[in-house]
């Protein structure tokens, strides 16, 4: 497959695709957990086995999303595309990954597979909506994981935004009993590590490239990670589930179908979105944009328990705690926008001195060089390069390709606007 | 070995047209990013293109004929990393 006809430039700046994905995300992942909550408060009292089944069914309506978005339709231009183009232009069909993208979806699914346990076993042992926010400290982990990748000294704006999100995050959290010590030690420890892991490894295999141009479609990452995050899911469960709880699933499979497969859907879309974000933007800055679910769940379990009283859970306590809770989504939006808002790219174009060897490799492995490309004609090499601001371009990077003794000239075209 | 060819288009805009060149070069296909830049040159196009034929046709047929470009500049790319 040619990635020429697959994979035209975007109509909308990359930004513009870049937070609208995040958000959407964050919005199809409040109408999942909303679902969910419904179910746990109205069919089924045991989190692990509505978990259990619910995976599964996850599955299945996935498999049969993907297969339908698999099938060919003839686009305006003339070209035929799948309809799951529409969703990720990087998409074909389903199909079996090339052998590394597969097995970094293997440990995106181990730790995926660790986190969701984590997540059902609290939901047992605690209220959910305590559990969700501490989950949003994964964004701290992100963002660290992000400044040790870039090997960079911390500036006092990223000092400030891990500030602002530890507290964001903790007002988000607040009960009106205070902090639910416990759970935050297992939601910081072992789930949220789980996280961090699972969204490095969904990155590196979304940033995988195929063949030139075409990357790995978010549609089969989300199919994959599915699979392997069940069986993982599966095997801790299995020590867990009692008797009573699988006489409790063939109970209630039939009118928990429904609510699982309309959860389903909507997680679907969430992770779909949330993957293509990743591929274009920093880890912290998706986990953070996609965490407006923790508010959209007002409104979601507002509209749900017009239809069903009760059945959505009740947003009518204290709502001092709600306006602490908006702060604190407001203080992780700026915290790490600011961060990501502070970044400059730029194109930078060299010529080097006659005789000189291929010095590719040593320009790639300058940090903050995203690509390399050697050139045929007047300029010899364009490097794509990102950094935290226009002084570190000069002092992070142009002066290390400077320092190159075979480099001859260069010039530095700062990016204003980029589509992709 | 791939069946791809990829080439950077450097080009000059006339002043004012910039947003005008931006919306005729994002209609490209084989255009898979635009970036509209400061300094020697004020718009990057990326191209993946079949064969050289066919970057000869989009360069000279499709690009060239876009009002408001004053000069461009075409390095076809040897290797990419990253």
């Amino acid at each position: 497959m040619s990635s020429v006809s697959e994979r035209p430039v975007g109509r909308r700046s990359v930004v513009t695709v870049f937070y609208s994905l995040a958000i959407g995300s964050g919005v199809m992942r409040s109408i999942s957990v909303t679902l969910d909550v419904a179910a746990l408060n109205t069919l089924i009292a045991d989190p692990l086995a509505f978990g259990f089944m619910s995976q599964w069914t996850s599955l299945l309506v996935t498999v049969l999303l993907v297969s339908v978005l698999s099938l060919p339709r003839r686009a305006s231009s003339g070209s035929r595309r799948t309809f799951g183009y529409s969703l990720d232009p990087d998409f074909g069909r389903l199909r079996v990954l090339p052998r590394r993208p597969m097995l970094y979806l293997l440990a995106s699914g181990a730790f995926a597979g660790l986190s969701t346990f984590f997540y059902y076993f609290l939901a047992g042992a605690t209220d959910a909506s305590v559990v969700l926010p501490y989950g949003q400290l994964v964004i701290v982990y992100l963002l660290i994981g992000d400044l040790l990748a870039e090997k960079d000294t911390p500036t006092i704006v990223e000092i400030q935004s891990i500030t602002s999100v530890v507290i964001g995050v903790l007002l988000i959290g607040v009960t009106p009993g205070g902090f639910d010590l416990l759970t935050l030690i297992v939601v910081v420890g072992p789930m949220n590590i789980s996280s961090a892991l699972y969204t490095y490894y969904q990155r590196v295999t979304k940033r995988f490239e195929m063949s030139p141009g075409l990357r790995v479609d978010s549609l089969n990452m989300r199919l994959w990670t599915l699979l392997f995050l069940n069986g993982f899911f599966s095997f801790m469960s299995f020590f867990f589930l009692e008797d009573s709880s699988w006489l409790l699933m063939s109970e209630t499979f039939s009118s928990l179908l429904w609510i699982m497969v309309a959860s389903s859907v909507a997680t679907f879309l969430s992770l779909v979105m949330y993957v293509r974000a990743l591929g274009r933007g920093t880890m912290a800055v998706v986990n953070s944009l996609a965490a407006v679910s923790v508010i959209l769940g007002i409104p979601t379990t507002v509209i749900g328990n017009l239809v069903m009283p009760g059945a959505f859970g009740s947003v009518t306590y204290d709502m001092f705690l709600w306006i602490l809770k908006i702060f604190g989504v407001g203080l992780i939006l700026i915290g790490v926008v600011a961060l990501q808002a502070a970044d400059v790219r730029s194109l930078v174009l060299i010529k080097v001195r006659p005789q000189t060897g291929d010095i590719l490799p040593e320009l790639y492995d300058i940090r903050g060089v995203e690509t390399a490309a050697a050139l045929a004609g007047s300029q010899d090499y364009l490097l794509s390069i990102k950094s935290r601001s226009l002084s570190k371009t000069r002092t992070g990077i142009l002066k290390k390709v400077q320092a190159i003794p075979e480099v001859e000239m260069i010039q530095t075209l700062v990016i204003l606007k980029d589509y992709r | 070995m791939t069946d791809t060819i990829r080439a950077y288009v450097l080009m000059e805009i006339e002043i004012g047209n910039t947003d005008r060149v931006v919306e005729q070069l994002k209609s490209i296909n084989e255009a898979t990013r635009v970036a509209v830049t400061t300094g020697v040159y004020d718009i990057v196009v990326l191209l993946e293109v079949e064969s050289l034929e066919a970057l000869y046709e989009i360069t000279v047929n499709r690009i060239h004929k876009i009002p408001g470009i004053r000069d461009t500049s075409t390095a076809v790319i040897e290797k990419m990393i990253g």
